[in-house]
């Protein structure tokens, strides 16, 4: 098993505290925003699951998690028709009718988070919101209800926390660019 | 000065010529009838607004066909479908399929929009954004790597922005738009 890449790290954005405290912050908002109202927390897999399960952690009202994951568009396939996204991983749970909250993990042009939305609006929920750990707002293209931000980043690609490039530093307590 | 381009038959004594005039700068495309070779009336507009032209000559083609004139197509499907879109960068093609990808409705430089008018109010300069996602009500500009086109279209995009306040419209740098996305594809295809 090769070793991890750790020469790519490269300048700290965000440190293990100040993402303890926004953390801490966001739950406390879902909350109270929420009242008493079960809630059905969303999480996009792979990334978010290490920010919604500390998410959760400070959460007081009833709520239950379920996960989803879509494919992702490749590139570099000139020659072949590239499709359309798709689930990879359905939701166990029936939203229909419920509060229902998207954790992401980082939200960029909002392409995946929109055909997201899109697809579980079908479902019927009583409400969909968006939350999202970090917001590259400067790529958006679709706008979306992102209700709770944990931070804006550059325009740059980032690790830790869940994040990862190529399956490395998704373990790191601390969000950082990749150099 | 005029470089006759063309030359439309309309008849056995009659034609139009189109013509290419360079005057003060600005380009024009010029339509002058003839009969039995004499010039009359002609009608003119700005090279600057040639895509708007592309468009129109797209619309015309449609109502041929639903006309039933056309020998070609039978319906107007029929030719939108063959109609391929020629994009001007491999980037801009690479863009499209991430929309379709996505389900994101797009088309591709439906909309012309003057940005600067010689003192007689014609138009010399143009801005064609090369998306529209009308679901988003957004206009989308790539860039290509050339600094400075890249120049010249932040100007524009700017210039765009002063005239047209309620166009909505965001700038792509292609380079790294096009890096991020084989990063977001180094990190998804590993997964």
């Amino acid at each position: 098993m090769s070793s991890v890449p750790k020469h790519l790290i490269g300048d700290i954005l965000f440190t293990e505290e100040q993402i303890k405290k926004r953390v801490r912050e966001i739950g406390e908002a879902i909350s109270r925003d929420y009242g008493g109202k079960p809630l059905v927390l969303i999480g996009v897999l792979r990334g978010s699951f290490v920010f919604l399960a500390d998410l959760i952690r400070h959460i007081t009202i009833p709520h239950s998690i379920d996960f989803i994951a879509i494919s992702g568009y490749e590139t570099g396939n000139r020659t072949e028709k590239t499709g359309v996204v798709k689930i990879l991983k359905d939701l166990d749970e029936n939203i229909e009718g419920k509060d229902v909250l998207i954790v992401e993990d980082i939200v960029d042009t909002g392409l995946t988070l929109g055909y997201l939305i899109r697809t579980l609006k079908t479902r019927n929920p009583s409400s969909l919101k968006v939350c999202a750990l970090l917001d590259r707002k400067v790529r958006r293209i679709v706008e979306l209800p992102i209700v709770y931000v944990g931070f804006e980043v550059p325009d740059r690609f980032v690790i830790g926390y869940g994040l990862d490039f190529k399956q490395n530093f998704r373990n790191l307590p601390f969000i950082a660019l990749l150099k | 000065m005029e470089k006759l381009i063309g030359i439309i038959k309309t008849g056995s004594n009659s034609e139009i010529n189109v013509y290419l005039r360079v005057k003060d700068g600005g380009a024009t495309v010029v339509f002058r009838s003839s009969t039995m070779g004499v010039e009359g009336s002609e009608v003119s507009f700005p090279l600057a607004m040639l895509v708007e032209l592309k468009k129109i000559v797209n619309v015309l083609e449609e109502e041929f066909v639903e006309k039933g004139h056309s020998e070609e197509f039978e319906t107007r499907n029929e030719l939108k479908e063959r109609r391929q879109i020629v994009f001007s960068h491999p980037s801009e093609e690479e863009f499209a399929r991430i929309l379709d990808f996505y389900q994101i409705k797009w088309e591709y430089e439906p909309r012309t929009f003057p940005i600067e008018w010689d003192e007689d109010g014609n138009v010399t300069e143009s801005f064609t954004p090369d998306f529209y996602l009308p679901e988003q009500d957004l206009y989308i500009e790539l860039t290509t790597l050339k600094q400075s086109l890249v120049t010249k279209k932040n100007r524009k995009v700017r210039r765009l922005k002063e005239l047209y306040p309620d166009v909505n419209i965001k700038i792509f740098y292609g380079r790294d738009y096009m890096k991020l996305l084989e990063k977001f594809d180094a990190r998804k295809k590993e997964e």
